[in-house]
């Protein structure tokens, strides 16, 4: 049997009236004003919930709580205190005070009578005998701010004594830079080297697939749901039959699955436009880079996804690949039902089929790069459409096998559409328990065995 | 134009719902496919319109297979539906744009059939008027959904669907049934209207009255089967004026049992007979007045389609 060009006459048609109808609907525009609602008060909520204005900061480091540091320096080298807060900006409120200045006598011993619980007292050193320097900070025990407030301090006057050392040796400012430069060491074990290698790789492999299988997850879940509705419509309202006069029930089901597609991206592109503007208008007043960071900190970032044209033109043939398939096996199986009553167990069917293909994904990919597994979950219906473009963009499968996985995709959808045309003018007039995969090969069959189109 | 049914059988597993439908109209009317519950009439249309797959058979119109493409159908369904939550409007727009119909065109059509129907308050809601007869500056009313109006009101929007397209061949599965006198005589006057224009119709109905209106030629199904087919007046003349309506001013009870004819009811001196045909009647018109009986009705006809009806699914239900 072939598709003919007359299958598809008025699907224009129903594609317009299903949309326009579905924008219209009042539960629709309610859900979608709590959609835009959500999505333009998520920026600011998150931002603030992550902590926007500490955040904000937190690249520049905040400012301690200390708020003046007594410095008595014994060592013999000069100090340039004013220039700390210059330095370094979380020194920007507290004051560097050289206790020589003082009228007062500062030691070890007097220090708790003459400082306050937001001040410190630091005390520079140097041993002859020894040939070393000490730097002892000290604070109240009911100070206002954090031992690392006052390692802070103390390491910063530390290296003010360094570079004092070196200037005095004649050192270049170039070469006062090198000698002062921080440097971090990292002790661990090979093996915990080797681990820590495959930690990283495994969140990286693991949120991209994540974040796609939620996404595709989230799609077809919304996806079956409404083509459901769309299509057990005219049979609970009695309708089939007078439309079926007028248009052909695959022009109808392709006018749906399009009307209802549309429908959706619409709406997740209205929502990314609302979040999009939110997260301008709160970056006024707010500073919103905390939400990069504190996604960043999840593992996920445009630098993990390797967002790029090519990638996306994957990810979007593989969502309307997927969407496709989903759309299909929803229409046959909301087709099938003959009530509103079935179209919770109907979705539910879809929900479980989808929800297979979405553990599949998470679950292999945490297993490994094992090419033989990422070959036969790419290639494999309904796990291919999750796993098939991950498992390219994480480079476990070549461009080749990724082809190969749209090839049988696009196989599935035809096959899909043969069955539709096969029998789903039979579906639209069946009447009785919602039918089942039995049912449906039963049926499939008696078309065969008559040769009789169904149109 | 001409409609051509052949053959038409529809089994489901072992059981046969439609076996060799044939019939055929050649000029415009109304043919009408009648039946008892489940004989298959409903089925046949749907074959006829390609809802259902045929086992065997063929519709042809003017000699091609019948389908949209080759013929301007209008079809009301037995089991009436609308979207219940969509605006009627809307919904008629919709229908009649699946039929290649613009939508200006549309408009002007549910305009003309909305006041034949007499259903314009519902689709064209205005704004209440106050006393002086001027338009209140108050809220037009909400244009009416299916789920609003009456059952009868929605079979007028359903009948609407039918007739938008202005079709060649109307299909009316039980036009009538579920319908106030008021509105069947509405419908009726629309039905006379399409067969004056020269539309080919079929109807199925359990209403022999109106069938026997409308109807220029029948077929009888009976548990998937035809037992009676043909010209409505041609089958009625071959069963003769049978039936005797007879009053008189005395009883003539025992004439009547005299002459072996069958009484199928009487109130007081008024008589429903039975006679096997003119000679029969004839000869008992003789004996009454040989009896001296003053004869006040004599009326001699041919049965009712109801009559016929009953007689041949009556025949095979005892068969």
């Amino acid at each position: 049997m072939k598709l003919r060009k007359s299958d598809f006459t008025g699907t224009g048609k129903v594609f317009r009236f299903t949309l326009s109808q579905m924008v219209k609907g009042k539960a629709n525009i309610i859900t979608m004003l709590i959609f835009f609602l959500f999505a333009a008060a998520s920026i600011p909520v998150m931002t603030v919930m992550m902590g926007g204005k500490q955040a904000a900061s937190a690249d520049e480091a905040s400012p301690l709580g200390v708020r003046v540091v007594y410095v008595q320096n014994e060592t013999g080298y000069e100090l340039d205190l004013e220039d700390i807060s210059r330095r370094n900006e979380v020194f920007a409120d507290t004051e560097f005070i050289d206790t020589d200045v003082m009228d007062a006598e500062w030691s070890e011993d007097t220090y708790e009578t003459m400082i306050k619980p937001a001040e410190a007292y630091v005390h520079l050193q140097k041993d002859m005998d020894k040939m070393r320097f000490t730097v002892g900070a000290f604070a109240l025990e009911e100070k206002e701010f954090t031992d690392g407030d006052l390692d802070t301090c103390a390491g910063m006057l530390s290296g003010l004594l360094d570079e004092a050392r070196y200037v005095q040796q004649n050192a270049k400012p170039e070469q006062i830079t090198a000698l002062t430069s921080p440097y971090e060491t990292h002790v661990e074990s090979v093996a915990e080297y080797l681990k820590a290698d495959e930690t990283d790789d495994f969140d990286a492999r693991f949120g991209v697939q994540m974040i796609y299988s939620i996404a595709l997850l989230v799609l077809c879940t919304f996806v079956s749901s409404y083509i459901i509705q769309k299509v057990i419509e005219e049979k609970a309202s009695k309708l089939a039959e007078l439309l079926m006069v007028s248009v052909s029930p695959l022009a109808m089901l392709v006018g749906k699955i399009l009307a209802v597609m549309t429908y959706i991206l619409g709406l997740v592109g209205s929502l990314a436009a609302v979040m999009g503007l939110s997260y301008v208008i709160t970056g006024q007043f707010a500073d919103t880079t905390v939400l990069k960071q504190q996604f960043a900190a999840f593992g996920f970032s445009l630098g993990t996804l390797q967002v790029s044209p090519a990638t996306a033109l994957i990810l979007v043939v593989s969502l309307l690949l997927g969407y496709l398939q989903v759309s299909l096996i929803s229409g046959l199986i909301g087709t099938g039902c003959s009530s509103t009553e079935d179209v919770e167990p109907a979705n539910l069917t879809i929900v479980m089929l989808v929800m297979a293909g979405y553990f599949i994904a998470t679950i292999t990919v945490g297993i490994g790069s094992n090419p033989v597994l990422a070959t036969l979950v790419s290639l494999c219906p309904v796990s291919s459409m999750f796993c098939a473009p991950v498992r390219y963009m994480i480079g476990d499968i070549g461009f080749g096998m990724l082809a190969l996985s749209w090839a049988i995709q696009l196989a599935v959808i035809l096959f899909l559409a043969y069955v539709c045309a096969r029998i789903y003018r039979a579906l639209m007039m069946y009447r009785g328990n919602r039918m089942k995969l039995g049912g449906w090969i039963q049926m499939f069959r008696q078309s065969s065995a008559k040769g009789v189109e169904n149109r | 134009m001409s409609l051509e049914v052949r053959n038409l059988s529809k089994k489901y597993g072992e059981k046969t719902v439609v076996e060799n439908l044939s019939f055929e109209m050649k000029n415009p009317g109304v043919f009408a496919l009648l039946g008892t519950n489940g004989a298959g009439k409903t089925t046949s249309i749907r074959m006829m319109l390609n809802m259902l797959s045929r086992d065997t058979g063929e519709v042809l119109w003017n000699g091609a297979p019948l389908d949209t493409a080759t013929c301007n159908v209008g079809y009301l369904a037995e089991e009436r539906g609308l979207y219940p939550k969509y605006t009627l409007m809307d919904q008629l727009i919709y229908f009649a744009g699946l039929r290649g119909i613009s939508k200006a065109e549309a408009k002007k059509r549910i305009r003309y059939w909305a006041e034949r129907l007499e259903v314009e308050e519902y689709l064209y809601p205005q704004a209440p008027k106050s006393e002086d007869g001027k338009k209140k500056r108050a809220k037009a009313q909400a244009p009416k959904k299916a789920d609003q109006l009456s059952k009868g009101n929605q079979q007028k929007i359903q009948f609407m669907t039918a007739l938008l397209p202005d079709p060649d061949l109307l299909i009316l599965d039980e036009p009538l049934s579920g319908l106030d006198p008021v509105n069947t005589d509405l419908f009726k006057g629309i039905i006379r209207d399409e067969i004056a224009k020269g539309k080919y119709l079929i109807m199925s109905s359990h209403q022999m009255a109106t069938v026997e209106e409308f109807c220029t030629d029948i077929i009888i199904l009976n548990r998937s089967k035809t037992v009676l087919a043909g010209h409505l007046n041609d089958i009625k003349k071959s069963y003769g004026r049978i039936n005797l309506l007879l009053k008189t001013e005395t009883d003539v009870t025992d004439l009547i049992r005299q002459e072996g004819l069958t009484l199928v009811s009487a109130k007081e001196t008024e008589y429903q007979i039975k006679v096997s045909g003119d000679e029969q009647a004839n000869g008992f018109l003789k004996l009454l007045i040989e009896n001296g009986v003053t004869v006040v009705t004599f009326s001699l006809r041919e049965p009712s389609l109801h009559e016929i009806f009953v007689e041949k699914v009556g025949d095979v239900h005892e068969a």
